[in-house]
């Protein structure tokens, strides 16, 4: 009994990361007014460009930064269209995730022949893994587990006790009062997109390299989206979303132990259910950032 | 003005798939002529015999060819003419070429425009929804659910009234489709009129939730001896027959594999109704009101939530339709697979068409060349048919910009024009 609760616990936690991850990318990036529907995309980037980097260097550590690297680069490109030229935040959101899905097919043809490569190396802290009980305890709960923790905190920290995470907020909300304060508006719209992008990357590549230790065509099957469900469940915050991250992850976890009578699809519309819920209830209304979507001119 | 933007979007998107095409596209092959010209700039003799085996071996990496001509050569003499048989193998790809070869396949025989249709008909449905929303000011992002919710209805009425005529089933099964279809949509449009949920967020998770639902309804309804996840066969009297049937015994040969089938005129009709209604009747002029003002709109007595809810229903159930395609046409039975990823290209589609009905069947002609061509370079070229993926995702991305841009140069042009007044 305890084994099985134990069992339940771990794969909670260790499901949870990839939504808290992306919950917390859109956190970011809505917090500061633009919306980055492509979360779903620069995950999938991220995971492909994890193992590709960890296959061809030997390194998983190097294919973490690799995903990250990516990530930043697509939240980059995604803020140049956003923010720079104001195109459409969601239409552009799209558009990532169709080139991500489209590109990491290619380049894994181009690069090994084959859409399903398996990771030949997996994230081992140096010193720890050496001993028997942090290997057996870190094959339960990955070291990744440890790092998003230590970044929900410092983001809760980041976004509401300190300046940046102020003025973050504020040119999410009102943009204009916090140019007229001296903010600049695009470079903290920019800086926050890219830690969204590179936190998306971040979950991808735990996805391909600690979930599943295998790169697939599709590898992140809509955990961008349950991520901006969680970021909506978790009002906008990064404690939050990681409460609806391991919320989604129990889901998740419990499903091979539900009675039959219950189909495991119906868990499947928990996350988005929730969400909507959440969004159009009386009672604890989620209310997004005033100014998230509308692209900001400096008159 | 308005064809201009996206048909520089597409010519700016196709240079730079190009340009990746031809910078990552690499193989490495040795033929007869290079194998000679290597002779005559002064490779020993009995190396370019050897090396005649290889001459009709194609290479993906430059480490397998070299590998290769390790193997055949000797550790050594790979290491002294290695390098220069690698720079002499490389070839790269003809973008053009590929393109070429993308749109001689889509459209060069019936059978190419055949398939590029059927592949188009299923886009302009979702196309019409978002655009239609989009005319409404709304965003649109949920055609996928309201797609798989109308297409699962239409096959449940095809399966379960088996024994009625064709003339009153096949339309019984449509209208299922625009009623549940609608029903999806309208949930999102009630949310957004009653409560100001973001109609965005709403669609997407309907979306997912719909999926879901269909995935368990599938199974549900599945025949019990069979392994593939789809539904029981929908009655003869709800299907619709392949084109070949019409046109073959007229003496147009139309070859029986072609999966294009009668619900393509389906689709054309939609098309010019859904025309009619946003240009000429009340209840078009005033969804675009909205979409154009909503205060203004509301000034002038028009119900802003009462036409939100109406668009995303009429939208929903546009999308609904892509069952009768997909189901009725093709499989006679529910598969999601089959459907999968139509409303997601459905928005891309309606965005590429400037959000009208006929723009909105232009693109999903494009799309449908660009799926259907992608087929084709798989098998023919090095590049992999994701290529496809790529080049709709840049078309959207240099549409989106264009459109801004576009807006932009106007404005300031506008401004030019008040100043020198």
């Amino acid at each position: 009994m305890m084994a099985t609760l134990w069992a339940i616990l771990a794969s909670t936690i260790r499901l949870a990361v990839p939504y808290t991850l992306a919950g917390l990318g859109g956190t970011y990036s809505e917090r500061a007014g633009v919306v980055n529907i492509g979360l779903e995309g620069q995950m999938l980037s991220g995971a492909f460009a994890a193992v590709a980097v960890t296959n061809i260097l030997g390194s998983a550590w190097l294919g973490l930064l690799a995903a990250i690297g990516v990530g930043m680069l697509l939240g980059l490109i995604h803020g140049v269209v956003c923010i720079s030229c104001k195109a459409d935040q969601i239409v552009s959101g799209l558009a990532i995730i169709i080139f991500s899905a489209g590109i990491t097919v290619f380049c894994s043809w181009l690069l090994f022949d084959k859409t399903q490569i398996k990771a030949i190396a997996t994230l081992k802290v140096p010193l720890l893994h050496e001993m028997d009980f942090f290997k057996a305890f870190f094959s339960q709960i990955p070291p990744l587990v440890f790092v998003t923790v230590l970044i929900v905190l410092v983001s809760h920290v980041l976004l509401f006790k300190t300046v940046i995470g102020l003025r973050l907020r504020a040119v999410g909300e009102y943009p204009k009062a916090a140019d007229t304060l001296g903010v600049n508006v695009y470079r903290m719209r920019y800086l926050a997109v890219v830690i969204s992008g590179g936190l998306a990357g971040m979950g991808g590549a735990y996805l391909s390299l600690e979930h599943a230790h295998y790169f697939v065509k599709g590898i992140s099957a809509g955990r961008g989206f349950i991520g901006l469900a969680a970021m909506i469940f978790g009002k906008w915050t990064p404690l939050g979303t990681a409460g609806a991250g391991l919320l989604f992850g129990f889901g998740e976890a419990v499903k091979p132990y539900l009675p039959k009578v219950v189909p495991s699809q119906f868990i499947d519309m928990v996350p988005y259910l929730l969400t909507i819920f959440v969004l159009a209830s009386a009672i604890g209304r989620a209310t997004p950032p005033a100014s998230v979507g509308i692209p900001y001119s400096k008159e | 003005m308005g064809v201009l933007a996206p048909l520089v979007a597409v010519f700016l998107a196709f240079v730079v798939s190009g340009l990746i095409i031809l910078v990552f596209i690499t193989t490495y092959s040795l033929s007869d002529r290079d194998l000679q010209r290597l002779a005559e700039v002064g490779l020993p003799a009995e190396l370019t015999a050897e090396l005649g085996v290889m001459s009709d071996q194609v290479f993906p990496r430059r480490e397998a060819f070299l590998d290769r001509v390790t193997e055949i050569l000797g550790a050594e003499a790979a290491g002294v003419h290695g390098e220069r048989l690698a720079e002499t193998a490389l070839t790269r790809e003809n973008p053009i070429h590929v393109y070429g070869q993308i749109f001689k396949a889509a459209l060069k025989d019936r059978n190419g425009w055949g398939n590029v249709l059927y592949r188009a008909t299923p886009l302009i449905f979702t196309g019409l929804a978002v655009a239609l929303a989009f005319q409404c000011g709304l965003f649109n992002i949920g055609g996928e659910g309201q797609m798989v919710m109308g297409g699962f209805a239409l096959t449940w009425v095809g399966f379960t009234f088996a024994g009625l005529p064709w003339f009153i089933h096949l339309p019984l099964c449509i209208l299922a489709a625009v009623l549940m279809g609608g029903l999806w949509g309208g949930i999102a449009g009630w949310l957004k009129a009653s409560r100001g949920v973001h109609e965005v967020v709403t669609t997407i998770m309907l979306n997912w939730i719909a999926v879901a639902l269909i995935q368990y309804l599938t199974m549900a309804y599945k025949p019990p001896e069979s392994w593939i996840p789809h539904t029981y066969e929908v009655a003869k009297s709800a299907q619709l027959s392949r084109l070949w049937v019409y046109l073959n015994p007229l003496g147009i040969a139309f070859p029986k594999s072609n999966l294009l089938n009668t619900c393509v005129f389906i689709a054309m009709v939609v098309v010019v109704l859904v025309w009619f209604l946003l240009k000429k009747t009340k209840i078009g002029y005033e969804i675009r009101a909205v979409g154009h003002n909503p205060s203004a709109a509301e000034c002038a007595g028009i119900s802003v939530p009462r036409n939100t809810i109406l668009a995303m229903a009429l939208a929903g159930g546009l999308a609904g339709l892509v069952g009768v395609n997909q189901v009725l046409g093709y499989k006679h039975r529910f598969r999601y697979g089959v459907m999968e990823g139509l409303g997601f290209d459905g928005i891309g589609v309606a965005f590429i068409g400037r959000n009208s009905p006929f723009g909105v069947v232009l693109a999903a002609l494009l799309f449908g060349i660009l799926d259907q061509g992608g087929l084709a370079i798989d098998v023919s070229t090095h590049v992999p048919r994701e290529i496809v993926m790529v080049l709709k995702a840049t078309i959207l991305i240099f549409v989106v910009l264009g459109t801004e841009l576009t807006k932009r140069l106007l404005r300031r042009l506008q401004k030019r024009e008040e100043a020198r007044a």
